[in-house]
């Protein structure tokens, strides 16, 4: 059996490599805290994000066709709305960062925490005491 | 690895504020900075600015300090004849360094790096808990 194609495995790394790219956008906002005209961006939310790769992802008809790529997940980087800004046109709100920098985090955390939880149950199902 | 991204995006941020609240200091150290011949500019109050940057080795968008430029507005007169740098009426330029402005942009300063330290820890917890899934 191929570990990989555990299908709460494949969603484990999809969510760790979409928490880890919305740090970095998380990162890039709080950085520019006082950055002129500069606007916030996040990524789609993961169920979004994972809906419409589903949908778009290419049928592949004939033996020959490509896979297509599923870099859906984490291309699109939105510019938040936002309705305030600050007069030299930042629009970064600090709480509001900080809010999802801490969420992001606590996804993270559920993430790995599930993620150890199966490696467990399977090492269990092998006979190894935890 | 799009963690490492972030760490080195939050550093680059708590550098930029790193130099604004240098440039505080300077100012608020040169508050009574006047010239030393008659007639002489006193100092002038530092500004700082920011941009966004594209860091094509890093592959992501980073801050950094834009320019340090010189705030251009009036220098305060005072009546002082017995100071050197008095011009003919007894008038000396004194720097246009305001304490207020200057402790204001400080505190701003110290919240943005704190917003920075703040996600640089959180992100480090999430590598922590990225190498514990190996345990």
């Amino acid at each position: 059996m191929d570990p990989t194609r555990i299908v709460i495995f494949d969603l484990a790394e999809q969510r760790l490599a979409w928490t880890d790219r919305r740090q970095e956008v998380l990162a890039q906002n709080i950085a520019n805290l006082d950055t002129p005209g500069f606007r916030p961006r996040d990524l789609p939310s993961f169920a979004g994000a994972l809906r419409q790769a589903a949908m778009a992802a290419p049928a592949q008809t004939q033996p020959g066709h490509m896979a297509g790529t599923s870099g859906a997940l984490l291309a699109a980087m939105l510019p938040e709305q936002t309705a305030l800004h600050a007069p030299d046109g930042n629009a970064v709100s600090l709480d509001e960062q900080l809010v999802k920098v801490t969420e992001t985090a606590t996804s993270q955390s559920l993430v790995t925490s599930i993620y150890k939880k199966y490696v467990g149950l399977f090492g269990m199902a092998l006979g190894r005491t935890p | 690895m799009d963690i490492d991204k972030a760490m080195t995006i939050s550093a680059r941020g708590m550098a930029a504020q790193t130099v604004r609240l240098r440039v505080v200091a300077e100012n608020l150290a040169n508050a009574d900075t006047t010239g030393s011949s008659p007639g002489a500019d006193a100092y002038r109050r530092k500004t700082v600015s920011f941009e966004t940057r594209m860091d094509s080795a890093l592959g992501a968008e980073t801050v950094r300090v834009k320019q340090v430029g010189r705030d251009a507005s009036d220098l305060p007169l005072r009546y002082d004849p017995s100071n050197p740098a008095a011009n003919a009426g007894g008038y000396v330029k004194t720097p246009n360094v305001s304490s207020f402005v200057e402790m204001m942009d400080m505190r701003e300063a110290e919240r943005s790096y704190s917003a920075n330290l703040a996600v640089m820890q959180a992100t480090r917890s999430m590598l922590t808990r990225t190498i514990g899934m190996l345990s």
